[in-house]
């Protein structure tokens, strides 16, 4: 029920329906004789008691929606980090010698707690140069990044592992062996971090929300922790976010989400045609996105959900962010789970018009990963009086200037 | 709306459209709860919001031990207007089911008729031209009672008579029953009780204020009863 108001002689009532409905007014106003819902004339009967009754008839409106699998899905690799061509002089150095972190002291010659330069929210890359001895044969990462977290690390285009995370850890210690370096060469890992969201904090005085996300310690075997130089970046620009619109937790620091490509009408005319669904072949991000219209009828509330596929056992090891018209609506971790079902409100939807969804898809395993399915699917629609939703404001891509 | 199906909603619904029906409640003062005053165990625990401003108290029931999911029956011992009363007067003895609350009334104002005491809970009431309208509600398979400052005989206007008992006595008119699935309404004078389980109350029933005039009525919708999930809402 929403409204009730008298029109003359006329009782109006406004209400949603999810089905056939018996209809009684108890009271109804003195001067009231005719019954009307949602603006429509209902028949009504008087009992002895003076209660109204009717009946609200519902028929099933036929909710039709694109299948997401036949989409025109485009793909462009978003983790270019790897390539030796890739030039991250855009990059934010880490250079701070001390942290603002008052809550766990540094291990690192700098800061590298994305905090400390502004990144607060989404994936985090750090890139770590150095000049090989060739003595190194391993290395050992501490990365936080919150309960469920995830990391990969690279050197070069080489990849070295990843830690595909668990619920209950919100850091990890990796030590990872690494491939027989040239003395004298210069190298560079890419490290690849989930920041799941900082802590809460519900005991005084713990200050967990204070428990930073990065790399917290490092060893690179028989050189000191100062041979390798640190660069980082979370989304573009920092606490300087670029999209206004949608606001400083909405993206993150892949390079799609850099140069703002998981908002609508990317420049994916000329990339190649691929989709989730074909994933990867080996350990990267790629990166989806695609255009469909919807059509649903005026007058019905239907709510709509986005639902990834856990139907492979084991899991397989993937995160998947999803975007829908610029906004990000699904963070999925295809291991842990447990949420595989994410709704999307109208207004961010357009029930009436096209819509851009962007997909970026993180594999933590050697043999790359896929999506088992990827649906739009809708619960009970509703006869609604609700008035029609107008959309949100859906900022178009636009070219951003300094993205790297 | 979207599908409602936590019952967080349900009672914010119930709690809301009864403090907006009880403008007593706001002028109540509330006493140290108790195990000992107004129930006869030490099981449940009451607070008491004592009437200031009018005749009208509430009394809030509960587990003593808040995590208790026991079936406690109990009798109330109340202070009204017609002196310390034990009830349930006309036999038997009330029930709390595990984590439920209740809020009784003694010495309520529905439009000038006073309810003595209710052990069900008010959803909401309002007076029409020719009548009043109070709806109570109580859980499945609870016994209840309600007494009205009158001394008219009730009458079953609607449902079935099994399960009702009623009692003219010195100074109210007493009617006691089984909470049942199918709606039952009493008379007494121009004052229409509709007596109903909590499930339906939750999922069927809005109040609602006129927007245009500034007159309140009272819907329902029905729907099956038999299929009155709590997963399945209306809104």
């Amino acid at each position: 029920m929403r409204t009730a108001y008298l029109e003359d002689s006329a009782l109006h009532i406004t209400a949603d329906f999810n089905r056939t409905t018996p209809i009684e007014v108890i009271g109804a106003p003195e001067k009231a004789n005719s019954l009307y819902i949602n603006g429509k004339k209902v028949k009504h009967t008087v009992d002895d008691n003076g209660i109204w009754a009717g009946t609200v008839q519902y028929a099933d409106p036929g909710i039709k929606l694109p299948s997401l699998k036949d989409l025109e899905w485009k793909y462009v690799d978003t983790l270019p980090e790897i390539q030796p061509s890739y030039d991250d002089s855009g990059w934010v150095v880490a250079d701070h010698k001390t942290t603002n972190n008052t809550h766990r002291p540094l291990t690192t010659p700098t800061s590298l707690y994305s905090s400390d330069y502004g990144f607060h929210t989404g994936y985090l890359i750090y890139r770590g140069h150095f000049v090989a001895t060739g003595d190194e044969t391993s290395f050992s990462i501490h990365t936080q990044g919150g309960s469920a977290f995830g990391s990969s690390v690279w050197l070069n285009q080489t990849y070295i592992g990843s830690w595909t995370g668990i619920d209950r850890n919100s850091d990890y210690n990796a030590t990872y062996k690494l491939p027989n370096l040239q003395a004298g060469k210069p190298y560079v890992f890419t490290v690849l971090i989930d920041n799941m969201g900082l802590d809460e904090d519900w005991t005084i005085g713990t200050d967990q929300m204070k428990n930073p996300r990065g790399i917290l310690d490092y060893q690179l075997s028989g050189r000191d922790a100062s041979a390798i130089t640190w660069k980082l970046t979370g989304n573009l620009g920092g606490e300087d976010y670029r999209d206004k619109v949608r606001g400083p937790l909405n993206e993150g620091g892949l390079y799609a989400e850099r140069q703002g490509w998981h908002q609508p009408e990317p420049p994916s005319k000329h990339w190649e045609s691929r989709s989730p669904l074909d994933g990867l072949s080996g350990p990267g991000v790629g990166f989806y996105t695609a255009q469909f219209d919807l059509d649903i009828p005026r007058g019905w509330d239907v709510p709509l959900y986005f639902t990834f596929g856990n139907d492979t056992a084991p899991p397989p090891a993937y995160r998947v962010q999803l975007y829908v018209n610029g906004y990000q609506y699904a963070k999925y971790v295809n291991n842990i789970g447990p949420q595989t079902s994410f709704p999307v409100p109208e207004g961010i939807l357009n029930y009436r018009g096209a819509n851009w969804l962007a997909v970026s898809l993180w594999a933590l395993q050697s043999n790359g990963a896929k999506l088992d399915r990827l649906e739009l699917e809708y619960a009970t629609p509703v006869i609604t009086s609700m008035n029609e939703v107008e959309p949100v404001e859906q900022p178009k891509y636009e070219p951003r200037e300094g993205a790297y | 709306m979207r599908n409602i199906t936590r019952e967080k909603y349900s009672e914010l619904k119930l709690i809301g459209n009864f403090v907006k029906a009880s403008p007593s409640y706001l002028e109540a003062i509330p006493g140290s709860l108790t195990t000992t005053v107004y129930t006869d165990t030490e099981d449940l625990t009451v607070t008491p919001l004592i009437g200031n401003k009018s005749a009208s108290s509430f009394f809030v029931l509960r587990h003593s031990d808040y995590s208790s999911q026991e079936s406690t029956s109990y009798k109330l011992k109340l202070p009204t207007s017609a002196g310390n009363l034990t009830i349930p007067q006309l036999g038997g003895t009330l029930t709390l089911n595990g984590r439920d609350s209740k809020i009784h009334v003694t010495d309520y104002d529905v439009g000038g008729t006073n309810i003595l005491y209710s052990t069900a809970e008010i959803f909401t009431w309002k007076k029409f031209a020719d009548k009043k309208v109070l709806i109570v509600y109580g859980g499945e398979n609870e016994h209840h009672e309600i007494a009205v400052s009158s001394k008219s005989e009730p009458s079953i206007v609607e449902g079935p008579e099994s399960g009702i008992s009623t009692k003219v006595l010195d100074n109210s008119v007493v009617i006691a029953w089984d909470v049942s699935p199918t709606r039952r309404i009493v008379k007494v004078d121009d004052l229409q009780i509709f007596l109903l389980g909590e499930l339906s109350v939750n999922i069927h029933l809005f109040g609602m204020r006129l927007t245009i005039p500034r007159q309140k009525l009272c819907v329902q919708l029905l729907g099956s009863r038999t299929s009155c999930a709590r997963k399945i809402t209306w809104l």
